[in-house]
């Protein structure tokens, strides 16, 4: 059934914040956190009576009759002549007295909610980089069209303009001049094919990551690919950040946390676990003589019975080499996680350094492409104002041209590299779109 | 009241008569008729004069001959000598079109849409003949609210251009009468 057709309208920030939560890999982790969730309100919940049975019981009882046996002696046989209702009930507990064993699972638990927490972190953050660089690339593979449509458009006058003054027999221009320009026309369209290409998959991605059909419109806030305007603190400051807001990291230390949590779990178990444990059986028959021979539901019999047990219980596993093992192997891959978070804060630090200076690579590129562009625009302006009046000359104008073209094609690519560098920089720090809104200009 | 709408109506009307219209319909109608003639497997005298005119009506031959003489040079002539050379150059190119008359042969045509100006218009089409693709265009000028064509260039090779540089390289070392005299030459030679 075909869908009503929409017009969407999105900047960057909604662009990546929809897409976010229209990925399925989002969602997905998500859930993931939601299980972590649910199994730390389960351990909480065991903490209370983890043991705790009845069971309860209705049907006919055969009665009792007294007979002597062979010996002399009087006894109870059953009568089965005598059928009548029985009800009986049975309930058992056990509560574990140790609570600290019980808060250091817990915390085990509450670490492995941070580690994952973090873990989702990093990859919303680097899925957030993927759908920037979409943007982006959107908007540059539009750029890339409208350069193609506008050098296929000044292809055509400059063809215009040639055949004109071959028309009007001026001096100097010849028609190698135009069979020279019509020879490069080739590098024109495959230029228009190629962005073409480029705009249709940079469309389909945009469509696909917000889950649009094809009828349905997308309008961005931005109509051209500027550089981003977000203030880039000094490396300095940047450590500072990677410190206290990397994902890595602060999965790491939860890791750290949860490892620490198991080892003492580990060691907890070498010791003896108390408990508290109670038991209530209650049996009852109304068949046979027993209306007769007592009313007493307490009156011992082999049906009718009434007990109870409370008492402090003691479990020690003997085992202890097997759980002295499995405390050294916590240990080790504590140590061992131990010495990844030393390595990874500075490992992290110098990638940091890496994205740093690819950031202020691309800044030196962008501001030299810039210098460049103005100059050639300003070629072209003066190429064209000679040509205009004295056509003698086509090919300075049509040199002028093609230099402006492949500096604004520079241009585009350099925009798109340093908005992408910083947004790699941001990435790393472990900071989503959103968190770079108090750095912009 | 009714006055006006009759005046609304005439100059309507008067504006769609002015209206020189979409040159590819003359080509087209030129060349239909053209290929039936082509197709042919013996052709009488009057097919031939009837190419002839086919082909070369659509022509404005005054306006091809003044492109085809170097600009300076045709400056300087006479209206007679101008006359005398557009006449001259005329019957050449007419007998010349029926001596290669397979140019004009073609299994199908597709025409782009033109490119029109204010006074000039050209018309572009892609030409298949026994496999083979040619590039043709038709350059019109507007005179007279009609559009007459002045050059063909086929395949980037432009008529009156080609006629240029070989005027031009006669008059390097000739005078305009010579040339016009080479001109009136071929036009009976061809004949």
């Amino acid at each position: 059934m075909l869908t009503e057709a929409k017009l969407v309208k999105h900047d960057i920030f909604s662009f990546v914040d929809q897409a976010l939560q229209t990925d399925p890999r989002v969602a997905e982790l998500e859930f993931g956190l939601q299980s972590k969730t649910d199994r730390i309100a389960a351990i909480k919940k065991e903490v209370i009576l983890p043991r705790l049975q009845g069971g309860i019981a209705f049907g006919p009882a055969p009665g009792l009759q007294s007979t002597v046996n062979a010996q002399g002696d009087s006894i109870s046989v059953w009568d089965f002549t005598k059928l009548g209702p029985y009800f009986g009930t049975e309930i058992n507990f056990a509560q574990p007295l140790n609570v600290g064993q019980l808060l250091t699972g817990i915390d085990a638990a509450q670490a492995d909610y941070e580690q994952t927490k973090w873990d989702i972190r990093y990859k919303k953050v680097h899925q957030s980089l993927e759908y920037q660089q979409m943007y982006y690339g959107y908007l540059l593979s539009v750029e890339m069209l409208k350069l193609a449509a506008d050098a296929e458009k000044q292809l055509e006058r400059a063809e215009e303009a040639i055949e004109d003054a071959l028309d009007d027999d001026v001096e100097g221009v010849s028609q190698n001049d135009l069979l020279t320009l019509r020879a490069g026309s080739y590098q024109v369209a495959k230029g228009q094919a190629e962005a073409q290409k480029g705009y249709a998959k940079a469309k389909s991605a945009m469509y696909f990551a917000l889950n649009l059909e094809i009828q349905d419109s997308l309008e961005l806030a931005d109509s051209l690919l500027l550089p981003r305007t977000e203030i880039v603190p000094p490396l300095d400051t940047l450590r500072l950040w990677l410190r206290a807001e990397s994902p890595e990291l602060k999965r790491l230390k939860a890791g750290l946390s949860a490892k620490s949590s198991l080892v003492e779990l580990e060691k907890a178990k070498l010791g003896p676990e108390f408990f508290v444990f109670g038991s209530f059986k209650y049996a009852k028959s109304w068949a046979g003589d027993r209306k007769g021979k007592s009313r007493d539901v307490f009156s011992e019999d082999p049906i009718n019975t009434l007990s109870g047990s409370l008492g402090l219980g003691l479990r020690y596993k003997l085992n202890v080499w097997h759980t002295a093992e499995k405390v050294r192997q916590s240990k080790t891959d504590l140590r061992q996680l131990q010495m990844l978070e030393k390595y990874a804060a500075s490992g992290l630090e110098l990638q940091l350094e890496d994205y740093y200076h690819e950031y202020l690579e691309s800044q030196t590129r962008l501001e030299a492409v810039q210098k460049s562009l103005r100059a050639t625009d300003a070629m072209l302006k003066g190429a064209a104002m000679s040509f205009d009046l004295d056509p003698s000359n086509p090919k300075a104008l049509l040199n002028a041209y093609v230099a402006n073209m492949n500096m604004q094609k520079d241009y585009y690519f350099e925009v798109y590299r340093y908005n992408m560098a910083v947004a790699k920089l941001m990435t790393h720090l472990g900071l989503l779109l959103q968190d770079y809104l108090p750095y912009l200009n | 009241m009714k006055l006006k709408v009759i005046w609304f109506f005439l100059l309507c009307v008067a504006t769609i008569w002015a209206n020189p219209g979409d040159p590819t319909v003359l080509v087209k109608a030129k060349d239909k008729e053209l290929q039936v003639l082509l197709r042919k497997s013996t052709r009488s005298e009057k097919d031939v004069q009837k190419m002839k005119v086919l082909i070369n009506n659509m022509f404005d031959f005054s306006l091809l001959a003044a492109k085809s003489v170097p600009t300076a040079t045709w400056k300087d002539l006479s209206s007679t000598q101008q006359n005398e050379f557009v006449s001259a150059f005329k019957q050449m190119v007419e007998n010349s079109s029926v001596k290669q008359l397979e140019v004009y042969r073609s299994d199908s045509t597709i025409y782009e849409k033109p490119k029109i100006r204010k006074n000039s218009a050209q018309v572009a089409a892609q030409v298949w003949y026994k496999g083979k693709a040619s590039h043709l265009v038709y350059k019109f000028d507007l005179v007279d609210d009609q559009w007459r064509a002045w050059d063909l260039i086929i395949d980037d090779l432009s008529t009156a251009r080609n006629y240029r540089e070989q005027f031009n390289s006669i008059l390097r070392t000739k005078s305009f009468d010579e040339l016009l005299e080479i001109v009136q030459k071929k036009a009976a030679e061809i004949k």
